[in-house]
C-alpha cells in the first residue's frame, strides 16, 4: 500500500511544473552556476582569475626579468608594467587589486644603509586578491629582513658607514657602468683596492651565512587537516575543488525546499479533493503520514542524485572514497528533512501559509546551520547555536565525505544523529496528527 | 481617467501588500536576518576575522626559555588567540583537536626541543591548522615567521663561531627592518576624512547586496498577484473601461515600484546602523541607483507575469530568475573571486551592475559621473523592459 501511495505522489509531484522547477530546474541552474564559478570544468576548464598586477618603477634588469618569470609561471598573477600615474590610476579603477611601486633599487642607495621601502597600492573593492598579492610579498621580504638583521648582528663593522662618514663603496657607485667599476679596481688605486677588499669580505661572510643556513635549526612540519583515519597526514586529503566545498551545503539547501514543497503536498491534496478520496480508502493513520514523508524522502533523494550526478559530470565533483558512505548520507539526510517538515504541513492551514513559513524556517536554519558558509569559519556563538539545527549535521556529514573524502567510519555519528531526529519528528507528526482528530482532522 | 487608473492600481498594490502581514516580514525581517548574520560570518574580510577569535592550543612539552620564546611571539594577532595548554598533551591530541574541527589550529612543541636547538640539531615542531578557516593561514603564516626568526639567531650563533653574535642589534633590525613594504589601500582615505579605506568589512557586501536581493525577490515573487488578476479578468475589465495598455503598464509598474523603494530606504536606512557601514559621499547617486535597480525589478516582474499562465508558473519562475540574478551579479558573494567571463556576465545584469555602483560608492568614493555607464545601462534596461511590457500587455489583454 505504502508502494501506491508514494508512486502516486511522484506521478502527481511530475505533473506539477512548480514541483519540478523548485526541485530539479532551479537547483541545476545554480549548480551550473556554483561549479563555473568554483568548479571549472576539471583541470581543463576555466579557473579563478589571475590577479592582475601593475608594476611600477625601474629595477636592475635582472631583477625584472626574474620577477616577470616567475609571476608568469606561478599563473597566478598578470602583471603589467607601467608609469605611477597609470598604476594609480588603474588600481582606483579597480583594472588592477594592485600596485607595486619599487624603490631606487641602484647599488647606492642598497648599500647605503638607507630605509628601503617597497609601496603597495591596493584597490578599495578588492577584499581578497589584494590581501593575497600582499601577503606574498611580506613573505618575500621576510627572508630579506632575516638576512640582513643577522648579518649585522654578526659583522656590525662590515655594515653601513655612520653618518657622514666615507663609505668605501662611493666610488663604485659614481658611474653606473660595470665596465668602469672594473676599470676602476683592475687600475688599482688605493680606494678601489680598498672597496674591493671590503667587497670580498661581504661575499666571504654571505658564504658563511649560507653554510650556517643550511641546516634549519627547526624542523617545522606543518600538517593541514586531512581524513583522520586514513593517516597519510603529509599527503593532505582534503579536496581543493572549491565546488566540492559549496555544493554539498547547498545541496542541501536546495533539498530542504524540496522537503518543504513535499510536505506542501497534503495541502494541494486536500484543496483538489484527492486527500478526501484518500481518506476514505481503507488505509491506516500510519499508511497516510508514513506514505508523504517516503514521498518527500525519495523526492530528495531524486533531487540529490541528479544534482551531485551533474557535479560530477560537468565539474569533476568528489563523491567520497567509497559507494557507501555518500548514499548512507543522502539517505539519511532525505529521511530527516522529510520529517522536519511534516510538523509543519501538519500544523499549516494551507500551501501558501506552509510556504511563508517553511521557507521562513528553511532560510533561517540554512544561514545558522552553515549551508552557506562552513559552520567552522562562523563566530564562536553562531557555532554553538548553529549545533542544534539538524541541517548541521547534514551538512558536516556530506562535506565530511565529500570535500574531506571520509568513509563511513568518520560520519557514524552523524547518520546516528540524522537518524534520531528523524524518529523524533515521525513521532511528533503522529502526536500532532492525531491531536488534529485524525483523518477528519485533516480535512 | 488616465492617472485615476494608473492611482488606484497602485493604491491597490500597496492595500494588497499591506493587508498581508506576513510580507513585512519577508520585507524587512528576512533581509534585515541575512545582512546581519551573513555580515558576521563574513567578518572583516581583509584583516580580522569573526567577532571571537578562536583558539590555537600550544601543547609546550618543552617548557623552556625557548619554546616560551617562540610562543610569544605568536602572540598580538587579532584573527586568533593563543591558548597554551596546561598539561603537555601530545601529538596525535594536537591533529585531533584541529581534523575534529575542535581547534583551528595546534602547535605541538616536544620535550626535545630546547635540548636540540642547544645541540645543533633541528628543533622539531608539528603544527595542525585547518588550512580552509582564515584564523589558520594566519597563524600559520605568523608560527612560520617566528621559526624563520629562530632560524635566523640559530644561523647568526653558528656564523659567528667564536665571534659575537650582537642579539640586541638582531631584535631591533628584526623589529624595524631596512627593506619595508608599505602598503595603501587607494580611494576614500585617501581622497578624504573617511573612517573606511576600501571594502574592509563583510556588512559593506552583505548590506547593499541582501538589500537588492530581496528588494528584487519580493517583486518577482509578487508577480503571482498579476497573474490572477489577469486570469481573474479585472485587467480585461480595465480595459474594457477605456484604460490603454500603457496605463496598464504604467499602474502596474509603479505599484511594486513604490513599495520597492519604501521597503529599499527602510533597509538602507538600517545597514547604516551596522559597523563599518554608510555609501559613501553621494547620497544623488545611491537615490539614482536604488530608484533605477527597483524600476528595472519592477519592469521585469511585469514582463515575466505577462510570460506566464498560471501561479505555479509563476512562482516557479520568480524563484529562479531571482536566485540566478542573486548569483550570478555578484550579490552572494564578491565577482573578485570568479573567472573573468563570469564578471563580464554579471555586467549583464541589472544586480551586478547595481552591486558594482554599490561597491564604486562605499570603496572608491565615487559618485554620478564615475559610475553613469553603469547608471545608463540600467537606464537602457528600464526602457527596453517597459516598451516590452506594454507591448506583452497589449497582445495579452485585448
Amino acid at each position: 500500500m505504502l508502494g501506491v501511495l508514494v508512486r502516486k505522489d511522484i506521478r502527481r509531484w511530475w505533473a506539477d511544473r512548480q514541483s519540478v522547477i523548485v526541485t530539479l530546474a532551479l537547483p541545476l541552474l545554480l549548480t551550473a552556476v556554483l561549479g563555473v564559478s568554483f568548479g571549472g570544468f576539471g583541470d581543463d576548464g576555466p579557473q579563478m582569475e589571475a590577479i592582475p598586477l601593475a608594476l611600477v618603477g625601474d629595477p636592475p634588469q635582472l631583477i625584472r626579468d626574474s620577477l616577470d618569470n616567475a609571476l608568469d609561471q606561478s599563473g597566478f598573477f598578470r602583471p603589467v608594467w607601467c608609469d605611477s600615474l597609470t598604476a594609480d590610476s588603474l588600481v582606483r579603477k579597480g583594472e588592477v587589486r594592485a600596485a607595486l611601486v619599487f624603490p631606487d633599487m641602484s647599488p647606492a642607495i642598497l648599500f647605503s644603509g638607507e630605509k628601503v621601502v617597497f609601496e603597495l597600492w591596493k584597490d578599495p573593492v578588492s577584499a581578497f586578491q589584494a590581501d593575497i598579492v600582499q601577503q606574498i610579498l611580506e613573505r618575500m621580504l621576510l627572508e630579506v629582513r632575516a638576512g640582513e638583521a643577522v648579518y649585522v648582528a654578526v659583522w656590525p663593522e662590515d655594515w653601513y658607514p655612520a653618518q657622514g662618514e666615507h663609505h668605501p663603496f662611493d666610488m663604485f657607485f659614481k658611474d653606473t657602468s660595470l665596465l668602469e667599476v672594473w676599470r676602476q679596481v683592475r687600475d688599482g688605486t688605493s680606494e678601489a683596492e680598498a672597496a674591493w677588499k671590503q667587497m670580498s669580505t661581504i661575499f666571504d661572510h654571505q658564504v658563511v651565512l649560507s653554510d650556517a643556513f643550511a641546516t634549519p635549526a627547526v624542523d617545522l612540519v606543518t600538517y593541514e587537516r586531512s581524513a583522520g583515519e586514513v593517516g597519510e597526514m603529509e599527503s593532505p586529503q582534503s579536496s581543493r575543488n572549491m565546488f566540492d566545498w559549496i555544493l554539498p551545503g547547498m545541496g542541501i539547501f536546495f533539498m530542504m525546499f524540496a522537503a518543504a514543497n513535499a510536505g506542501g503536498d497534503l495541502h494541494r491534496e486536500r484543496a483538489s479533493g484527492t486527500l478526501r478520496r484518500l481518506l476514505v480508502a481503507p488505509l491506516r493513520d500510519s499508511d497516510l503520514l508514513l506514505g508523504k514523508w517516503s514521498f518527500a524522502a525519495a523526492n530528495g533523494l531524486l533531487q540529490m542524485m541528479v544534482l551531485f550526478g551533474a557535479g560530477k559530470l560537468l565539474f569533476k565533483m568528489n563523491l567520497g572514497p567509497d559507494p557507501f558512505a555518500l548514499a548512507l548520507v543522502a539517505l539519511a539526510t532525505a529521511g530527516m528533512l522529510a520529517s522536519f517538515y511534516l510538523p509543519l504541513a501538519l500544523l499549516t492551514r494551507d500551501e501558501k501559509q506552509l510556504g511563508q513559513v517553511s521557507t521562513g524556517v528553511t532560510l533561517f536554519l540554512a544561514l545558522i546551520g552553515g549551508n552557506f558558509i562552513q559552520p567552522e569559519a562562523m563566530p564562536a556563538v553562531l557555532q554553538t547555536i548553529g549545533r542544534f539545527t539538524p541541517n548541521y549535521w547534514a551538512n558536516t556529514a556530506f562535506t565530511s565525505v565529500i570535500a574531506y573524502n571520509r568513509g563511513v567510519g568518520s560520519v557514524g555519528m552523524h547518520l546516528l544523529i540524522l537518524m534520531s531526529i528523524t524518529v523524533v519528528f515521525l513521532g511528533l507528526s503522529v502526536l500532532i496528527y492525531k491531536r488534529r482528530g485524525g483523518k477528519v482532522g485533516l480535512l | 481617467m488616465t492617472s485615476a487608473v494608473i492611482r488606484t492600481l497602485v493604491l491597490l498594490h500597496v492595500r494588497k501588500i499591506l493587508a498581508e502581514k506576513s510580507n513585512l516580514f519577508w520585507m524587512f525581517g528576512m533581509p534585515i536576518m541575512f545582512t546581519v548574520l551573513m555580515g558576521m560570518m563574513f567578518g572583516t574580510t581583509s584583516s580580522s576575522g569573526p567577532s571571537e577569535a578562536p583558539e590555537v592550543t600550544v601543547y609546550d612539552a618543552s617548557r623552556s626559555a625557548a619554546s616560551g620564546d617562540l610562543i610569544a611571539s605568536l602572540g598580538g594577532r587579532e584573527q586568533y588567540r593563543i591558548v597554551v595548554a596546561d598539561t603537555v598533551g601530545s601529538e596525535d591530541l594536537a591533529r585531533q583537536l584541529v581534523d575534529d574541527g575542535r581547534r583551528t589550529a595546534a602547535l605541538w612543541i616536544p620535550a626535545a626541543f630546547d635540548d636540540s636547538l642547544t645541540a645543533g640539531r633541528p628543533a622539531p615542531l608539528r603544527f595542525f591548522f585547518d588550512s580552509d578557516r582564515a584564523s589558520a593561514q594566519t597563524s600559520r603564516t605568523a608560527l612560520a615567521e617566528a621559526v624563520r626568526r629562530l632560524d635566523a639567531i640559530q644561523g647568526g650563533r653558528h656564523a659567528a663561531g667564536a665571534g659575537e653574535f650582537d642579539q640586541a642589534v638582531f631584535d631591533s633590525l628584526w623589529a624595524e627592518p631596512r627593506v619595508v613594504l608599505a602598503a595603501t589601500t587607494l580611494g576614500r582615505q585617501q581622497q578624504e576624512e573617511s573612517a573606511l579605506a576600501g571594502m574592509s568589512s563583510g556588512f559593506q557586501h552583505t548590506g547593499p547586496s541582501y538589500t537588492l536581493m530581496f528588494v528584487m525577490m519580493f517583486m518577482l515573487m509578487s508577480v503571482r498577484d498579476i497573474v490572477l488578476e489577469r486570469r481573474a479578468g479585472t485587467l480585461t475589465r480595465l480595459r474594457l473601461g477605456a484604460a490603454s495598455s500603457t496605463t496598464l503598464a504604467a499602474g502596474l509598474f509603479l505599484g511594486p515600484l513604490l513599495v520597492g523603494l519604501a521597503q529599499a530606504a527602510v533597509l538602507l536606512g538600517f545597514n547604516t546602523l551596522l559597523p563599518s557601514m554608510d555609501y559613501g559621499d553621494s547620497v544623488a547617486t545611491l537615490i539614482v541607483v536604488m530608484v533605477l535597480f527597483t524600476g528595472v525589478s519592477s519592469a521585469l516582474a511585469l514582463v515575466a507575469a505577462t510570460f506566464c499562465r498560471t501561479t505555479g508558473q509563476a512562482d516557479g519562475m520568480g524563484m529562479t530568475v531571482s536566485m540566478l540574478m542573486a548569483s550570478l551579479g555578484g550579490l552572494w558573494w564578491p565577482l573578485e573571486i570568479v573567472p573573468g567571463f563570469m564578471k563580464q556576465l554579471a555586467l549583464m545584469l541589472p544586480s551586478g551592475r547595481a552591486i558594482t555602483v554599490f561597491h564604486n560608492m562605499i570603496g572608491r568614493g565615487w559618485g554620478l559621473t564615475e559610475n553613469a555607464p553603469h547608471l545608463l545601462w540600467l537606464v537602457g534596461a528600464l526602457l527596453i523592459l517597459m516598451v516590452l511590457a506594454r507591448v506583452r500587455l497589449r497582445r495579452l489583454i485585448a
